[in-house]
């Protein structure tokens, strides 16, 4: 008899894990419940379409509702599962009943996390998540004069930078000191905020949410540094993980306030798998467990637990996190630590920074490219880096990555080969030039 | 929320809080405001203290928290030598 393979959440992790559970046991049955009216899109290119870079949502979707069935993937969509009993094996799913599995993958994903603040419950707060309400919100934007971004998370970078895009006078609202603190220093941030007031943005740092103001609908935020009128307000809290179903069915929960997962994906419950924005994973780096990664993470975490429950092998490791975005006028990106993150976690490092070009300096669009490497005193092995430029920053960023994985030090950074074309490459790497600019500060 | 979630979310916004001004400072750019209240306690007494631990110390306390970094992670075998 088939196997019955339940997945709860329909997101990148999913449908990595549906699909994944198919590869491994074609003949499994495998069960998708999402309370959303479509699976399979890409919620990371929302912002894009609000700033008009993408034409429209339909280039979002990577499937048709078809070809998950085809594929024998049985999605039940706008169907919201309840809960979950691993002693019994049983989903509880509303209209349905209780639901038996073999194995189970919760994938429930993230919420962003409460403004704790008064008004929070006005029309006019946009959160970014789903792609109907995003469609909806699309021709509200058509209408909107001022926006006030909420926090200057990654998502809220990509807002603002769409928003300004669309011609609307945008406030960014953050209580840090400057865009995206958590992963950048202001060396790095400083070129996408000179690009956003150059475009009209507002910037507020160091000032803190105080309430959304209006009746029924927001007309105003309140901040530490008074109000500041508004049509929309666009909350880009934190990502916190959706563990409430697990909670409830008694899954332990680690410290990221993920649910707590081995290298297989598996939860604390038999039988039972997890992954994406609901978990938490190590850190490469420090072995200490971080929560609310990227899409390609979730998918990726998605592809494990799938196979792993449907009968297959595959491990996942701790990660180093390479992140990057475009921003304003720039692309930004990096792995693992920034100085601001290593100094707040007291991590001793050593920093070079250099400055060094896209392509051939002669070569029509040859851009800066600001690299900052990080390592650890003594073995000089890369904790971290950051960057900044107008392209092949997602390349550095995947490659240091791997770098920070495999415990390649500055010197084997500093003495590396690289490719030289003129059209894409430079005589000399700024990796290279960083790497050697460190070792130079240590010589002095 | 359990105790050791609350100590680590706490603890991580206060560091990043200090990190900010000693970073701010290194680059000239505006720092954070001062710390009002209780914040007062975070940024001037637990943060001095926390720094004044070594990085292994801290590094084992954090380790004991519960979380998937204490179930299975292999770390993969590396092969020696020329590929050929």
């Amino acid at each position: 008899m088939a196997q019955r393979i339940v997945v709860i959440g329909g997101g990148a992790a999913g449908i990595g894990a549906a699909g994944a559970a198919k590869g491994a046991d074609p003949a499994a049955d495998v069960i998708v419940y999402t309370e959303f009216e479509d699976v399979g899109y890409s919620p990371c290119g929302i912002p894009y379409v609000h700033g008009k870079e993408i034409p429209d949502f339909q280039r979002l979707f990577l499937a048709t509702k078809e070809a998950y069935a085809q594929q024998g993937i049985d999605i039940h969509y706008e169907t919201r599962v309840a809960g979950f009993d691993t002693s019994a094996k049983t989903v509880s799913v509303e209209g349905e009943g209780d639901v038996p599995y073999d194995k189970l993958i919760v994938c429930t994903g993230f919420n962003y996390a409460p403004t704790g603040v008064p008004g929070a419950d006005l029309g006019g707060l946009y959160y970014v998540k789903n792609i109907r309400q995003a469609m909806d919100w699309d021709k509200v934007l058509d209408k909107t004069r001022t926006a006030v971004v909420v926090e200057a998370s990654p998502l809220g970078l990509e807002m603002v930078t769409a928003l300004c895009h669309r011609g609307i006078e945008t406030h960014l609202v953050d209580p840090d000191a400057w865009a995206l603190a958590v992963a950048t220093d202001p060396d790095i941030a400083g070129p996408v905020q000179d690009s956003w007031v150059q475009a009209g943005a507002k910037l507020h740092f160091n000032t803190t949410l105080q309430g959304f103001v209006g009746d029924g609908t927001v007309r105003a935020v309140a901040t530490s540094a008074g109000e500041i009128p508004c049509d929309l307000a666009v909350v880009c809290t934190k990502k916190q993980s959706n563990t409430e179903l697990a909670r409830a069915a008694g899954l332990r929960v680690g410290s990221a306030d993920g649910l707590i997962v081995d290298e297989q994906m598996q939860t604390s419950a038999p039988d039972v798998w997890a992954a994406g924005d609901c978990i938490e994973v190590p850190h490469s780096v420090t072995n200490i467990p971080i929560q609310g990664l990227s899409g390609s993470h979730a998918y990726a975490q998605g592809k494990v637990a799938g196979t792993n429950a449907a009968g297959g092998q595959r491990r996942y490791q701790p990660v180093s996190v390479p992140w990057g975005m475009v921003a304003g006028d720039w692309m930004i990106g990096g792995v693992s630590f920034s100085e601001t993150l290593a100094t707040a976690l007291g991590i001793p490092h050593v920093v070079g920074t250099a400055e060094g070009i896209s392509r051939a300096r002669y070569y029509p669009g040859v851009e800066k490219v600001r690299v900052k490497l990080l390592a650890e005193p003594g073995p000089l092995r890369l904790i971290g880096a950051q960057m900044v430029g107008r392209e092949g920053i997602k390349e550095r960023a995947d490659f240091l990555a791997m770098a920070v994985r495999t415990g390649i030090t500055i010197h084997d950074l500093a003495t590396m080969e690289n490719v030289y074309s003129p059209p894409i490459g430079a005589l000399n790497e700024p990796i290279a030039l960083a790497a050697q600019a460190l070792l130079a500060g240590l010589r002095s | 929320m359990s105790f050791s979630r609350w100590l680590r979310a706490t603890s991580e916004h206060y560091l990043m809080v200090a990190a900010q001004e000693k970073v701010a400072a290194k680059y000239h750019v505006t720092p954070p405001r001062p710390p009002r209240g209780a914040e007062v306690f975070w940024l001037r007494i637990y943060v001095p203290a926390y720094r004044a631990l070594p990085w292994r110390v801290r590094s084992a306390v954090m380790r004991r928290l519960p979380g998937s970094h204490r179930r299975t992670w292999t770390k993969g075998e590396k092969p020696r030598g020329p590929a050929i």
